[in-house]
């Protein structure tokens, strides 16, 4: 079993991948296994939200959720 | 009996060696809070305007909130506030560690210390008593021997002592105070205000722990709290990389600070981020009961640049500013940088930012060999940094003149070196470079302290669904970083109170609201169940306002005006490069931002509040002190 999630890539996420895209995901997948899928490293990631709400690595997607990620890029 | 603090403000004469407690009551705690807010209170109460800053008419202010020692991850932050002797303006660090906890937990909520010391004196404060201690045995110190040896005099060996350095002594005018030797107040020069009043230390022990009105539920959304931080996008990054991690994503977003803010990426950025870290990574530490652990700690066993596990390990800020801001590569040589600095006790950032200016300057022939016995002083080479930090530490040559700060040093080297000398409001920049982040440019002109990373929104992190955490301020529309549109100012002047919360309550940014480590909703409740009051999102939001419009007015009555709220020339001009080449600030663009930013917040054309902003903020006593 397979789901399709949209995802938004914000800032240098997006350089050499997209800015918005549909992905294919196992149907057990997390945030954690699309960054995975992705070739994203979690160290490059700031913030995750999923369906407009605050995420996080280890959540649960469900099919049709909309997922931003926003590379860490502020603070000191 | 009060919940969260201890109603008691302790007073210190130092010219007199005498002491008092005042006991505010309730209601004061409840307009002010903690934090900036309580030093700006005390500074427009008992601060004539025009005072030299390094005089015994100087105030200086500890101050924890009434929430402080709550035992949240990050709730542990304390202010030091004074008239700033870089800027002549408003004064204020926060630093997080042990020192602010212990400090209410020996009885006080803040200490306000005013006049001077006949000769070199340290405070012990210890279960609501003080006692003035002698420092002649630590006066000439380093940070790290002035803590072991006030330890061991004081007879506790977990006494936490917050102390000046010789830079402090020596009134280097970005002095910092340090606390552990590894958490710094280190904007603005407070240290130099220590050392100008004779005072070495403030070392505080505690007994009691601080009640909350309904500890069990406090105990819930800490544990609530915690278990979102492990799991967390930006906190699991910086427990596992510490702020070093955002080194590479600057650098690739094109707004690196490099070589004096000429440019935005640094060709040997792979050298100074996370993964270089791990060459010199020593162990991690963390803050008074903080679940992140973003704390780093370094060690080489190195002739050149030997390091020290007890000296501090390099932030971000430290990196970039005795990194890539001087066209620096060597990792080892920030680091050694960093505890030199650290130990001396002055500012990384300033001390990144002077660098980078005194190399500009010879690079341009404003400075010659001439003017540093034989030293040439130039981009990329870190051991003119480090020959720079002992030459101002000791006021030796040139470094007499540095030791005066960028803005200062320039005015008296003059010979054109003031186009290289960028501060705002007199302060130093920390890195973040305001092309790629227009938040920020607007927080760095409009922020009472000058330039100021922590006291403003970084808005590539709103972009799109990002600002979901801040919908609870109405903000529901993502933001667009390199604007600066109407769209922009709303957010800014939310953002840049929702931020301004943790200053008011010493919460740490990176365990808060904006960067969704919290929510407010919790941050509410965790509030009310630590007071006991019926508190609001609504009525925290105002306190925010109230304190940054006392800083505001502490810095009308000192003669800044709206010329001062600015940002640096260069940002007006192109990123000649990276993914943000051809970027810049346009400044008849951004005027009009900062003047629509005024009409927003209640205040005139010439950013002063009105008397109506005043009666909302129940500040009418102020009316009497606008110029």
């Amino acid at each position: 079993m397979t789901m399709r999630v949209f995802v938004n890539l914000y800032s240098t996420l997006r350089l050499d991948r997209f800015s918005d895209a549909e992905v294919e995901l196992p149907g057990d997948a997390t945030v954690a296994d699309l960054l995975d899928k992705l070739q994203i490293p979690l160290q490059d990631v700031g913030v995750v939200v999923v369906n407009a709400r605050s995420g996080t690595f280890q959540q649960k997607l469900q099919a049709d959720d909309r997922i931003t990620l926003i590379p860490p890029i502020g603070g000191g | 009996m009060p919940f969260g603090y201890n109603g008691k403000i302790l007073h210190v004469d130092l010219t007199n060696q005498e002491w008092r407690v005042e006991e505010p009551g309730e209601k004061w705690y409840r307009t002010y809070w903690g934090g900036s807010a309580f030093a700006s209170y005390y500074l427009l109460k008992l601060l004539k305007p025009g005072v030299d800053p390094l005089s015994p008419e100087n105030v200086l202010i500890f101050a924890c909130s009434v929430v402080t020692g709550t035992p949240l991850s990050g709730w542990n932050r304390y202010t030091v506030s004074a008239k700033s002797p870089l800027t002549h303006a408003f004064g204020e660090s926060e630093a997080a560690g042990y020192f602010g906890p212990e400090l209410k937990f020996a009885g006080f909520d803040a200490i306000v210390i005013r006049g001077r010391s006949a000769k070199p004196t340290y405070l012990f404060i210890k279960d609501g008593e003080l006692q003035f201690r002698d420092a002649k045995d630590v006066w000439g110190l380093d940070n790290f021997e002035t803590m072991l040896r006030i330890q061991e005099e004081v007879g506790d060996k977990r006494a936490r002592v917050a102390s000046i350095g010789p830079a402090g002594e020596r009134l280097i005018r970005f002095a910092n105070v340090s606390n552990d030797v590894e958490h710094f107040n280190g904007r603005t020069g407070m240290g130099a205000v220590l050392g100008s009043k004779n005072l070495k230390a403030v070392a505080v022990r505690g007994a009691k722990r601080m009640e909350s009105a309904e500890p069990e539920k406090v105990k819930e959304i800490a544990h609530w709290h915690n278990a979102r931080i492990k799991t967390h996008p930006l906190n699991v990054m910086l427990t596992h990389f510490g702020t070093p991690g955002i080194v590479k994503g600057l650098n690739a977003a094109g707004i690196l600070p490099t070589r004096n803010f000429r440019e935005g990426v640094f060709e040997g950025a792979d050298k100074l981020n996370a993964d270089a870290y791990a060459a010199i990574l020593h162990s991690t530490g963390t803050c008074w009961s903080c679940a992140v652990k973003c704390k780093r700690r370094v060690a080489l066993d190195d002739e050149k640049y030997p390091l020290n596990p007890k000296w501090g390990g390099p932030e971000y800020e430290t990196i970039a500013a005795l990194g890539s801001m001087i066209g620096n590569d060597s990792l080892p040589a920030v680091a050694r940088g960093n505890q030199l600095c650290n130990l001396y006790g002055m500012d990384t950032i300033s001390m990144g930012n002077l660098t980078a200016f005194v190399m500009e300057c010879f690079e341009n022939g404003i400075l010659t060999e001439k003017d540093t016995g034989g030293r040439k002083i130039q981009f990329g080479d870190p051991d003119a940094m480090l020959w720079l930090i002992e030459e101002v530490v000791h006021r030796r040559g040139i470094g007499d003149i540095l030791a005066e700060g960028v803005k200062t040093a320039s005015e008296r080297i003059g010979g054109g070196s003031e186009q290289f000398a960028f501060t705002i409001k007199g302060n130093d920049l920390p890195l973040h470079d305001g092309r790629g982040k227009t938040g920020v440019a607007l927080g760095y002109a409009l922020s009472s302290t000058g330039a100021d990373h922590v006291e403003t929104p970084h808005d590539p992190g709103f972009q799109g669904d990002g600002v979901v955490n801040l919908y609870a301020l109405g903000l529901l529309d993502p933001v667009e970083p390199l604007e600066t549109d109407s769209a922009k100012v709303r957010f800014f002047a939310l953002g840049q109170k929702a931020w301004g919360i943790n200053n008011l309550l010493g919460i740490c940014n990176f365990t808060s609201v904006p960067v969704h480590a919290m929510t407010f909703h919790n941050l509410v409740e965790a509030l009310r169940a630590v007071t006991g009051w019926d508190t609001s999102l609504y009525e925290i939001m105002l306190a925010v306002e109230r304190s940054m419009v006392m800083s505001r007015i502490f810095n009308l009555r000192e003669g800044l005006g709206p010329e001062d709220d600015r940002v640096i020339r260069r940002w007006h001009e192109e990123l000649p490069g990276g993914h943000l080449q051809g970027q810049k600030i346009d400044e008849q663009e951004f005027r009009r931002a900062i003047d629509l930013f005024y009409e927003l917040s209640g205040w005139d054309r010439r950013g002063r509040p009105t008397f109506g902003k005043l009666v909302e903020l129940n500040l009418e006593w102020l009316q009497a002190e606008m110029p």
